[in-house]
Formats: structure tokens, sequence, C-alpha cells
């Protein structure tokens, strides 16, 4: 039996026959451009994060659309990209819920204390994530996503993974500050809570981001595309998923950069067949992105 | 099924219109949340390489070595008579005085008059005058501190031996200790009255080091490794690093450190243009004129900017132009109550509700003009 090449695979859209044809990119941009319209057109007359700090109107946005498209049958077929959605803004909005409770540090005067708040506000949303992806895992039909966390380590991966990580810090080093807002590191706020969120917060963010977006989210567009056009929507929808979080002007000049990850890790999940080395590549690229290239000037 | 296909070949060249406009949406958001902060300062554009901080919107400066009085709301600059490679400017209120390289040191009235006080014997390092009904003026050489009444010959408080290698002097600060000196040995406060006093476990500093004091007593300290240090309630913490600016380029020199407010301060950097903290040192901002370097050689505040609100203006100088940044006009999060608040929630639920809806609507028109199942 011959072996079909790999880029004849990544271009193939998805044959089975509990697949429909339709490309459902209408539908997908429809969703997208919803979520566009509830995060900004508010502001637009006034400041929703006034009263909204948590964006729990995107939230709702998704819950409704999900509820519209379980119980309308011929919407149905659009649950799964809506419940994914759902899936990234929930928790999401949680951890910025829980995060409230800490408040902002008030000045140098008043010692942070956010410490255990924020693990478990990134542990909260990470077991969210994981639960939004156990229900999206066993609610939809067939092809069931690839949420497959074990894989087994090889020696190309290991090379892979150090020398990626390496090269992405020589880059990220070569660039001029500037471009990506390491102008300089907060010692303070790194001395305090940040500590705890660069290791626990920081983990947990990017295992529950790892499930949201390569987990469910691909998974939901790879019922409808090929590998490749999933890879590709996925990291885009990634980025612009920071710019609806940071909504600080120069957080824009990096949402490039956050793309072409989302595409990397995407393009990991798809060919081991795992979220685990997106996952570990994820941790460590944050740890490196919040502690030395983006310090937190981007009021982050 | 012709109409149904050309109807879905519509909505797909509408796709790419749709993403553009989204696109547009969020640039345009985040570019507007960045844009007038900073102004160009009225008048002809000016190459300052100094300038002074003052308690009124006029403030002497230093043009070619000569100084002059740089008035903020017309951009005019005024020069001095009979002044020439000066150094140092330090302005209160009408009045100023200005510190030659060669260490001569003059008065200067609101209309440039200049009248000789003394010859500082050293090279000149600082200049400040205090806030307050009675001003007192203080100079730095790397001979040592003098101090005296503004207008009158300034006398050797201490020379440079307890200092060391004394560095740079910062005020007006609003303690009973209104000068900052910064050395290689720590920070120093000198009162109107007494001797210096060294600052306790404070940081050694290297060159371009400087010092500011914000309204509620915290003093702010960098240098040339771009590391910079707060001191508040009798603690020293390390609050900042500037990174180097990548690739073969060093860490960029610290230009300047202005407070602003009780707990606000900038900084000015040649290569990173200008930060903010908005909370004493906790967490830092761009906060950059559009410089095409990014390099700011210095910053001052000029009118009121110690009070809880701060009125007043923000002075930053590029290499080639002059930006201002007014204090009152800060966005400043609007506060909603009663029926404002009420119609605002409503209108952000109503917007939800009827993109949801619409949304819901568009899809379910295309799945009934199609009858195509995307999943079983």
């Amino acid at each position: 039996m011959a072996v079909e090449p790999v880029s004849r695979r990544w271009l193939r859209r998805p044959s089975s026959p509990t697949v429909g044809r339709g490309s459902g990119r209408l539908e997908f941009l429809l969703i997208l451009a919803g979520a566009a319209v509830v995060l900004l057109l508010p502001r637009v007359f006034g400041d929703p994060q006034g009263f909204d700090p948590d964006s729990w109107r995107l939230t709702a946005y998704f819950a409704v659309v999900t509820g519209a498209a379980l119980a309308v049958r011929s919407l149905r077929a659009v649950a799964p990209l809506a419940f994914a959605f759902l899936t990234l803004a929930f928790p999401f909005s949680v951890w910025l819920w829980l995060l409230g409770y800490v408040g902002p540090a008030p000045s140098l005067i008043g010692a942070p204390n956010g410490l255990a708040r924020n693990a478990f506000a990134g542990i909260v949303e990470m077991v969210l994530a994981l639960v939004m992806a156990g229900c999206f895992h066993y609610l939809t039909p067939k092809p069931r996503p690839n949420l497959r966390l074990w894989v087994r380590p090889t020696l190309l991966m290991v090379v892979v993974g150090v020398g990626g990580t390496l090269l992405f810090l020589a880059i990220g080093f070569a660039l001029p500050a500037p471009l990506l807002g390491r102008e300089g590191v907060p010692l303070y706020a790194l001395g305090g809570s940040a500590a705890v969120a660069l290791g626990v917060a920081n983990a947990t963010s990017a295992i529950a981001q790892e499930i949201q977006f390569r987990g469910v989210l691909m998974s939901a567009l790879e019922r409808q595309q090929s590998p490749l056009a999933a890879v590709i929507t996925q990291g885009v929808v990634f980025g612009l998923a920071h710019i609806a979080i940071q909504y600080e002007g120069p957080a824009t000049s990096f949402i490039p950069i956050v793309i072409a990850l989302g595409w990397l890790w995407g393009w990991m999940t798809v060919r081991t067949r795992s979220l685990l080395p997106a996952m570990l590549v994820h941790i460590v690229a944050d740890f490196f992105v919040l502690a030395v290239v983006v310090s937190g000037l981007y009021g982050g | 099924m012709v109409g149904e296909g050309s109807s879905r070949r519509r909505l797909r060249r509408l796709a790419p219109l749709g993403a553009a406009l989204l696109m547009w949406c969020l640039g345009s958001a985040s570019v507007n949340a960045a844009t007038g902060w900073w102004q160009s300062a009225p008048g002809p554009p000016r190459i300052l390489s100094a300038v002074a901080s003052n308690s009124t919107y006029t403030t002497l400066a230093i043009s070619g070595g000569v100084a002059g009085w740089l008035d903020s709301r017309s951009g005019n600059f005024a020069l001095a008579s009979s002044t020439s490679k000066v150094a140092f400017v330090a302005a209160k209120g009408d009045s100023g005085l200005i510190l030659e390289s060669t260490g001569e040191l003059y008065t200067i009235s609101s209309t440039g008059a200049t009248q000789r006080l003394q010859r500082l014997p050293g090279r000149p390092l600082g200049l400040a005058i205090s806030a307050g009904a009675n001003p007192v003026a203080a100079a730095l050489t790397n001979r040592g501190v003098y101090r005296g009444e503004l207008g009158s010959r300034l006398r050797l408080v201490a020379s440079a031996f307890p200092l060391q290698t004394p560095l740079t002097l910062a005020g007006p600060v609003t303690s009973s200790e209104p000068f900052a000196l910064a050395t290689a040995h720590g920070v120093f406060l000198l009162g109107s009255r007494g001797p210096l006093r060294r600052v306790q476990n404070s940081p050694r500093l290297g060159a371009h080091a400087h010092i500011a004091e914000l309204g509620n007593g915290t003093i702010l300290v960098g240098d040339d490794r771009g590391l910079i240090s707060a001191y508040y309630r009798g603690r020293w913490t390390p609050i900042f690093q500037l990174l180097p600016y990548g690739g073969l380029g060093g860490v960029p020199q610290l230009d300047g450190i202005v407070g602003v407010g009780l707990d606000a301060a900038y900084v000015a950097t040649s290569g990173f243009g200008t930060l903010l903290t908005p909370d004493g040192g906790y967490s830092w901002y761009r906060a950059s004129p559009p410089s095409i370097s990014g390099t700011i050689l210095a910053l001052a505040t000029l009118g009121p900017i110690y009070g809880t609100r701060p009125v007043g203006l923000v002075l930053a100088v590029s290499p080639s132009r002059v930006f201002l940044h007014r204090l009152e006009a800060l966005p400043t999060p609007p506060i909603y109550s009663g029926a404002t608040e009420t119609a605002q929630l409503w209108g952000t639920a109503l917007v939800t509700a009827l993109a949801a809806a619409l949304v819901i609507c568009l899809m379910w028109l295309i799945r009934r003009r199609h009858r195509r199942r995307l999943f079983v």
C-alpha cells in the first residue's frame, strides 16, 4: 500500500463520512466577528472594562451561541466550534475574576499580597479548561479531538525543544528591545507575587492555553478544515486573543510572534499527536518571555 | 442551486472584508490608546541640552551652551545675557541660577539679566534650588557641596572627602531635607541647615547617576548600570533593571528621573525613551514621546506637580525637539454611578445579546440554505 505524502495529508480536508463537506469558514468568521463586536463596540460608548473587567460579556456571548447551536437542530453542526470558543473565554474570565480579588498592588509601600491567590487562579483556570476539554471530548461526535497527553520522548524532540528554545532566546536578545518590549525587569514585582506567577500561575496558564487552543479549538477546526488550515487558523485566533486580553497599544507589535508561536505549537501537536510537547515548550517560552523579553512594560 | 452558490460566493467575498474590518478595529483601538500622551512644545523645534524643573510654566534651559528662559506655553526662548558654556541651571519662580562649566555662578532675573555671584572651585556637577517660601540653593562640584540662600553667595558645606566621588545633586524635594546627592559611596541628604547626612544602606552609584524624590518621600536612584533603587521608610529596594538594547548594544544610558505627584515618576533613557512608574516603582510602562532614536536627554516638571491630583507639565528633551505632557490631560477611568452605570451595563448586555442573536440568525440562514452538515 502506497504511503500518502505528508504534504498531501496536510492539505487534505477530513473525508470521513461522519464529517460534512462544508468548509465552515463563514460560521467561524461570523462567530469571531460577533465576539469582536461584543468586545469592542461598547468601548465606543463608554468603558465596559469599568464594570466588566473580566470580559464576562464574551463568555456570555459564546454561551448563548453554544446554547443556540445545541438547541437548534440545523445549527448543531456549529456546536463544537462555539463550544471551543466558550472553552477559551470562560476559564479566562474566571481567572481574571479570581485575580481581581487580589487587586492591583497599591504601590511600593504596600507589599504584594497575591501570592496564593495568583497561583490559585491559575490552577482554577487550568482545571476549568481541562474539564471543558473533557466535556468536548466526550460530548462531541467522532472524530474525537486529539488530546493525548503523553508522548514518548525522542532524541529529535529533545534536540528540537532545547535547540528551539535557545534559538528563540538568541533571536529575542538580538532584536532591538523596544520591538519586543523588554526594556526592563520590574525587580520588585518579580520579587513578590510575580515570582509565583512565573512559577505556578505561568505554568498553569500555559497548560490551559494549550488545552484551549491546540486541544479544543484546533480539534473543532480539524473537523472542517485540513490540518494545515486548522493549525494556521488557531494560530491567528491565538494571536488575536492576546490583543483582546492585553488590549495595550504596544502589545500589537508582538502579536505576529504570538501567531507564529501558535503555528509552531499547533504543528508540534499535529505531528506528535500529543499536547505534551507544546505544553512543555510553551511553559519554558512563557517563563523566558515574561521574565526577560516582555517584562511587564505592556501593562500586563 | 445556482442562487445558493452565488450567495455563498458573495458571502465568501465579504469574508476578507470582515476580517480586514476586524483587524482595523483592533489596530485602531490599540493605536488610539497610545496617542495624545505627548505633544510637541509650541514654537519652532528647539534643541536643548538641559532644562530645569520649576513651579511655574516658565523655566531655565540650556540651548547651545547658552542659558535662557523657556516659556512652555508660547515656546519663546529668551537668552540670558553674558553667559557661555553653561553647565547647569536651576529655577525658582521668576528667578534662577546659572552655573558655567568654569565654575562661575550667576543669578538670573525674569528679564534675563544676570549677576555674577562667585566662582566655585572644581568641576560643576549639579545645581538645585529648594522649594518653599525661603528658597535655598545648593551646588555640587567635584570639590564639594555648597549651600546658601538664593541670590547670595554659597558656602562650602562639605568637601569632596565625605562624598568620595560626588555624582549628581537633585532638588527640589518636599521633605525637610530638600537636596539629595548621589555619590559613589551612597546617597546623602542635605537640609536647609546643618550638615550632610548619609542615608543608611544606600546603594553605591556609578557614572551617570540620577536621583529624584517623589511626593510621598520615596527616593529613586539609578546609574549607568541601569539599576533603579527606591528608598522608602528606611529601606532600600532594587525596583527596576534596564535591560540591554539588543544585539551588541549595552544597557541604555539613564538620562534623568523626575517625580510627578505622590508616587509617580518618569525615567529618561538613551534608547528606550521615557518609562513611567505610576506606583512608586512597582509597575513600569512605556511612556515615550515619538522620538525616532528613542533618546530623551533630559526631563523636567513645570507647574504644581506635587499635589494628590497633580497639575502641570512634564517636559522631555529629545535630540531634535521638546515634548510636553500635560498632567491634567492624563486619561482617568470614568466613574459611573446611578443611571449612567445602569445604562452602560444594560447597553453592553444589549450589544452582547444582539450580536449573539444576529450571529445565530445568520448561521441559521446559511445552514438552512445549504442544508449541509459539518458534523453529525
